[in-house]
């Protein structure tokens, strides 16, 4: 049977059929296998139950707070900020970019959102000062997978609900890795923009240009200090943080900035919509398929093929990071994490690996798949935006991939870097 | 979007329909939540129904939208290596991956009735209503995807005007 199902759902995922959808038809493979039609009564039910979940409606939320701060304009201040703190570093566009896109985490969710806003402003910008287009592209894509990283996040919103981890204290534990990702991006940025003498700005920013523009900015950065002390000082649940959020973009975008209308709002919320019902398929389906699984005992079976390779849980971790890098290159992120940390998550933690920490190792790494080669989806945005291919900015993205990875190795064998500040606020 | 031909025209007016419906659910869905957290936090005097109203208008709001990924094939596969293959042969592929959808939408949605029906006599615990109002959701949407997936196939067959 667990050979059964395993070669079903390849076959299907090979021949197209949506990952959606190839986790249903499996179940229902599986039932027929079975012999026991009366199964079929429990599948409605578990593709209902998938997704009666109150944490996962933060998701949502976030998407719409997220689009509603992007129409607030907010994007030119925060670059403006960004190219003010650190435009007089050699590259210093290159280094604004991957900044903002730090401050853009804390203001949406998902990375797809951060490479289409800061890349249709900044490389043509970038381009203008004297950058190469596929090196500007290649920032741009690289340095939004920090967006899901730092919080809010979707992805770990979708963890914590199907994993049954904190999700406060998910959001607490990306704050370090997703700073240190940008920390070692501008390492390379610099190594680069040395090499090929990109530009930069003649003098530092005086005190006056950045209080004037941290100012213009202070609307959006305020966003995430509300999100998160509001989560984690105890006053909400993420859910409700995350409708703040809601509220208080609309605020700005209605009553200070004044540059959304009422009219936006339908968009805005269809947007939201489509996004929710192709990620709510995968979570009701993913959740059909978990339970003929469990009933198989077949995350028990893959556990103890795992441990029979080794028991030393940083061998394993190791394990699940390559394995996890190749799937990320190939499949959606959030169908395999769904598909893969109810069978990871238990064997890491009975490992002894903090469930925090397992989490951020899965989010990390699979977040790079947003921005490697063939199905990146950050890289399709800059293609898009700047008609580039996507071998031509595989070849400046690679320098960048290496440095995430390295990231990647640091926070999965030292674990004080995600736990340091879920620890210091007590929440784990 | 302009419709050209009755199955594309029928299509359309669904997709918009639902649309319309997930704009609804989910402005209720937000200002319910919202609602809740002024009570609570404002006026120190929680009510009880607004995180469940909140909960089944995502519900409601997250299934409706099935159809319309359904419709623009949002629905994402991994088309690498079918998209390696001849033309001819990624068409019936593409028909069988349909057909497949199809069946299990089919079944989804026979069984997903069967279980709202069964939800008649249970009552949500705050909202006080019958549990079908969200157990319904279900089969609506397998219903509507199904009808959108073969709407699609037969506009595709047709030939879509250019």
């Amino acid at each position: 049977m667990p050979l059964f199902i395993g070669v079903s759902f390849a076959v299907l995922l090979i021949i197209g059929v949506p990952i959606g959808f190839s986790l249903g038809i499996t179940s229902l493979m599986a039932i027929y296998k079975s012999n026991m039609p009366v199964l079929l009564n429990i599948m409605p039910q578990r593709f209902f139950a998938g997704i009666d979940m109150f944490p996962i409606m933060a998701m949502p939320f976030f998407m719409i707070a997220g689009d509603l701060m992007n129409r607030c304009r907010i994007t030119e201040s925060l670059i403006e900020f960004a190219n003010v703190l650190v435009g007089h570093i050699r590259g210093g566009l290159a280094h604004s970019n991957i900044l903002a896109s730090i401050f853009f985490a804390g203001i949406t969710g998902a990375a797809v959102a951060d490479s289409a806003a800061l890349g249709s402003t900044l490389i043509p910008a970038m381009v203008k000062d004297g950058y190469d287009e596929d090196f500007s592209a290649a920032v741009t894509a690289a340095s939004s997978v920090i967006g899901p990283i730092i919080p809010p996040s979707t992805i770990m919103v979708i963890y914590g609900s199907i994993m049954g981890v904190s999700i406060a204290g998910l959001f607490a534990a990306g704050i370090i890795p997703g700073i240190l990702i940008g920390l070692f991006l501008m390492v390379m940025t610099y190594v680069i923009a040395l090499k090929r003498n990109y530009p930069k700005k003649q003098h530092m920013a005086s005190l006056a240009e950045i209080w004037r523009t941290f100012r213009k900015s202070l609307l959006a950065l305020v966003l995430p200090f509300i999100i998160l002390g509001g989560i984690l000082g105890g006053f909400f649940t993420p859910t409700e943080a995350a409708a703040v959020a809601v509220f208080y973009a609309f605020f700005i975008g209605f009553f200070i900035t004044r540059t959304l209308k009422l009219s936006d709002l339908p968009q805005i919320f269809l947007n939201c919509a489509k996004s929710t019902g192709v990620i709510f398929l995968l979570m009701s389906t993913a959740s059909i398929l978990s339970f003929f699984l469990a009933s198989e005992r077949i995350p028990e079976l893959l556990a103890g093929a795992m441990l029979r390779i080794s028991e030393n849980p940083l061998v394993l971790l190791f394990l699940v990071n390559i394995l996890l890098l190749v799937v990320g290159m190939f499949m959606d992120i959030t169908a395999a994490l769904l598909i893969l940390a109810p069978i990871l998550h238990p064997i890491a933690v009975n490992l002894g690996v903090h469930p925090l920490h397992f989490a951020i190792i899965m989010v990390v790494t699979l977040n790079l798949g947003l921005m490697t080669p063939p199905l990146g989806a950050c890289l399709f945005v800059v293609c898009g935006i700047t008609n580039l291919t996507i071998e031509q900015v595989t070849r400046e993205i690679l320098p960048f991939i290496i440095m995430e990875v390295i990231v990647l190795f640091l926070i999965t064998f030292i674990p004080t870097i995600s736990m340091s500040v879920p620890k210091l606020l007590g929440i784990m | 979007m302009k419709a050209t031909s009755f199955p594309e025209y029928v299509s359309v007016a669904i997709d918009k329909t639902m649309g319309i419906a997930c704009i609804g659910f989910g402005m209720v869905m937000t200002i319910s939540t919202l609602i809740g957290i002024l009570f609570r936090y404002v006026m120190t005097n929680p009510l009880p129904w607004t995180e469940e109203l909140a909960r089944y208008t995502m519900i409601w709001m997250g299934l409706l939208a099935v159809s319309m990924g359904v419709r623009r094939e949002a629905h994402l596969g991994l088309n690498l290596i079918v998209n390696q293959l001849p033309n001819r042969i990624q068409w019936v592929i593409k028909y069988i991956t349909r057909l497949l959808i199809g069946i299990f939408l089919y079944i989804l949605m026979i069984y997903g009735y069967k279980m709202a029906m069964n939800g008649v006599h249970q009552t949500m615990p705050a909202l006080r209503l019958p549990m079908i109002c969200v157990l319904i959701a279900v089969p609506i949407s397998a219903l509507v995807s199904l009808v959108q997936l073969v709407l699609i196939s037969v506009i595709d067959l047709t030939g879509r005007e250019k």
